[in-house]
């Protein structure tokens, strides 16, 4: 039985994805993947696509209905404890959320916190603080904690110290396995929390390239984006090429069409 | 000792264990050296170090300069790879057997887990919780934190050791081995067995100085 989730990163999230939102309907081996091919090839019921950037949105939305396949979107956001604070400590309190869009209303209250995130809040990178996400908090949004840069992850493992504000914000809390040391311990944390909190969890495989063996492309293009060296890309934790639309096939019981 | 006597440790095994790689890529980098000493206590029961013949080693010139890679060892005295991480994980999987080495959990431990996949075998981080981190456990000690009592606390509390950066702490092995006393040979350092050595050493004078978890529960 399928219970596992895929969601979708495009080229949307600068750095963090080597997969598209163009409007294609094939995947060629020479050339990049788009999300809306691969929901083609493989008659994905719908897209769930998680970006950093609002940038592509648009897109999304164009190429999703012209090739009538549904999508949902969310943003990908860094959320401090107080996005006043601008100094080096307030970066240990940061953490990811995905904030989902339920409607086409939506659009509207996710600009308000884009744009106060990048402006007023910015520091080093976007980010805003759960004081503002409360404020700007609508019906027609909804909120998850990802797996892997939620506050869970970056409170027990990375010496942060997030102070999440989320009674009023009902989130779910998205669990994955990606072969890395520490899922089983992460896992084991966060549905004991969200079981005494009545929160709901949801088996999710995130998605950043297509096959397995598009790690190595993926790898290059990380290296660039953080001005590394192949042979050291220098980030934590980057030994797992399980984050591949494959990996999630093989899963659920299923193999790649070549 | 006094310490290990308090935590009963003077009857647990420890495996300390190092490999010198490819590179640092966590993904495809592979040990061509690899090393591991089984203790009882601090009594050596046995110690193992062996060079591993992988098809196309790719050791960088910077690589090799610092590790002191020679392709003709390989040739010559490398050992078929599936024989000896065979070997070596009968050792890491054996529950009743603690593993430590430095800095093993942001690096070794995925280095393992590369060999496996080249031979064929599923990722098995299983061992993890068994796993005492000298980089970690170091930064604990010149930082007067004291490690949590709860097994289950214990890596999670590693990992955000491992990912404390301040400016001038200095947790390497030669770093704590000066600072312990321990006379170093600059010139071995790089090598499995000697920094292996370097390990054991720099781990029985922090159990001196840290009160770790109860052993007793692993």
């Amino acid at each position: 039985m399928n219970n596992i989730t895929p969601i979708f990163s495009t080229h949307a999230s600068l750095g963090g994805s080597i997969l598209t939102s163009e409007d294609e309907n094939v995947i060629n081996d020479n050339s990049p993947v788009s999300v809306f091919a691969i929901a083609k090839k493989y008659n994905l019921p719908k897209i769930i696509i998680a970006d950093s950037s609002i940038s592509l949105y648009f897109q999304c939305y164009e190429n999703s209905l012209k090739h009538n396949i549904p999508y949902i979107w969310g943003l990908k956001l860094n959320i401090c404890n107080d996005a006043a604070d601008k100094s080096d400590n307030s970066i240990k309190t940061e953490s990811k959320v995905i904030i989902w869009l339920k409607n086409s209303f939506a659009y509207k209250d996710i600009i308000k916190i884009y744009t106060k995130s990048h402006t007023e809040d910015f520091y080093y990178r976007p980010r805003t603080d759960w004081k503002t996400l409360n404020n700007f908090w609508t019906e027609n949004l909804s909120l998850s904690i990802p797996f892997y840069g939620g506050f869970f992850h970056n409170n027990f493992f990375k010496c942060h110290c997030s102070l999440p504000e989320i009674e009023n914000l009902n989130p779910s809390f998205l669990i994955n396995k990606m072969n890395l040391p520490f899922d089983n311990i992460l896992e084991d944390k966060i549905r004991f929390y969200a079981k005494d909190n009545c929160y709901e969890i949801i088996n999710t495989h995130p998605i950043y390239y297509y096959k397995e063996s598009d790690f190595k492309a993926y790898t290059v293009f990380r290296c660039i984006h953080n001005r590394e060296k192949f042979e050291s890309p220098n980030i934590d934790n980057f030994s797992s090429n399980q984050f591949s639309f494959e990996s999630y096939l093989n899963r659920i019981g299923e193999k790649i069409i070549e | 000792m006094n310490n290990l006597l308090r935590h009963n440790l003077a009857n647990k095994n420890f495996v300390f264990f190092d490999f010198e790689t490819e590179s640092l890529s966590l993904f495809t980098a592979r040990g061509w050296d690899i090393g591991w000493s089984l203790y009882k206590g601090t009594k050596l029961i046995e110690e193992h170090q062996y060079f591993l013949k992988w098809s196309n080693l790719k050791v960088s010139d910077g690589a090799a300069k610092v590790t002191g890679f020679n392709q003709n060892n390989i040739d010559v005295y490398g050992k078929n790879p599936k024989e000896i991480c065979d070997l070596f994980d009968s050792f890491i999987y054996n529950k009743n057997n603690i593993i430590i080495g430095a800095n093993i959990i942001h690096y070794d431990i995925f280095i393992h887990n590369n060999h496996r996949r080249e031979l064929g075998y599923k990722t098995d981080y299983s061992y993890l919780d068994r796993i005492i981190d000298t980089n970690a456990i170091s930064k604990a000690y010149k930082l007067g934190i004291k490690p949590p009592v709860e097994k289950e606390d214990f890596i999670p509390f590693q990992y955000r050791m491992l990912n404390f950066k301040q400016k001038g702490l200095k947790t390497s092995n030669s770093t704590m081995a000066k600072e312990f006393g321990i006379e170093i040979d600059e010139t071995k350092i790089h090598g499995a067995a000697y920094d292996i050595f370097l390990t054991k050493e720099v781990f029985f004078k922090l159990v001196q100085c840290v009160e770790l978890i109860n052993y007793d529960k692993i």
